[in-house]
């Protein structure tokens, strides 16, 4: 299982929100609506290269609007592996916040 | 004012203009010119194309750095040739000390000037010796003879 650090993390959660269509502006936003932190574009872009290289995370090419030029967006959708990322982390999470368990 | 979707069509990898400039052509219709241009720095600073240049300028500064550190090495080297042995003591790229068949030189004798050191009259026959330094700290001189002593 890959290893993801906080912002991995972080871009995975606003790409499963934003269900298969995400995509670098959506996705920023989607984070600073919820860290309420301005967060860099190209830390983004950065982030989501480094996951789809990871394979946690696939993209594909959508359709070109007026409002982007006639340029196509690129739409990130979380893997299977990106899944199971996501659970080992709540998992160890869990565990972490758990009380320890009583000793004899 | 530069263009920025041209600087960062210049910046970016090929294979992820597209959606960029997209995105920032988003971007500029609805943020405020600081937060865009901002936008387009952090996209520029976060391009692989950048990091790299940016390792590849921090290599060779580190190279450098390493370069100087050599060059202000102290070592002493041992030479050898037909007449016998002398010793040369560096510090960094320059001479300091000499010794010739184990007697040291007096600092008088040793001449040294950019890539080239002469010792007076330490070829024998009172020639000088001629020792060419070389940038990386080798050195070459040609070979001394072997003093003739005459039996009778």
């Amino acid at each position: 299982m890959s290893r993801i650090g906080a912002f991995e993390e972080l871009v995975l959660l606003a790409v499963l929100g934003l269900d298969g269509s995400g995509y670098g502006v959506s996705i920023r936003e989607e984070l600073e609506a919820e860290t309420g932190e301005a967060i860099s574009l190209g830390a983004v872009y950065a982030t989501l290269d480094r996951l789809e290289r990871k394979g946690l995370v696939r993209s594909t090419i959508g359709a070109a609007t007026a409002e982007r030029g006639g340029r196509r967006k690129r739409v990130f959708r979380v893997s299977a592996a990106g899944t199971a990322a996501l659970r080992a982390m709540q998992r160890i999470r869990n565990q972490l916040g758990a009380p320890a368990p009583a000793r004899a | 004012m530069p263009d920025a979707l041209s600087l960062v069509a210049w910046v970016v990898d090929h294979d992820r203009r597209e959606e960029i400039l997209g995105d920032l052509c988003e971007l500029r219709a609805r943020e405020s010119v600081a937060r865009f241009w901002g936008d387009v720095v952090g996209v520029c600073l976060h391009a692989p194309r950048v990091r790299r240049w940016v390792g590849t300028a921090a290599a060779l500064l580190l190279l450098g750095v390493a370069g100087i550190a050599r060059d202000n090495s102290h070592r002493i080297v041992t030479a050898r040739d037909a007449a016998g042995s002398f010793v040369l003591e560096f510090d960094g790229l320059r001479v300091v000390r000499a010794t010739i068949d184990g007697a040291p030189v007096a600092a008088e004798r040793l001449v040294q000037e950019t890539g080239r050191l002469v010792i007076r009259g330490a070829a024998g026959g009172g020639d000088d010796l001629n020792i060419r330094l070389r940038p990386d700290g080798s050195f070459y001189w040609r070979g001394r003879v072997p003093l003739r002593t005459s039996t009778h």
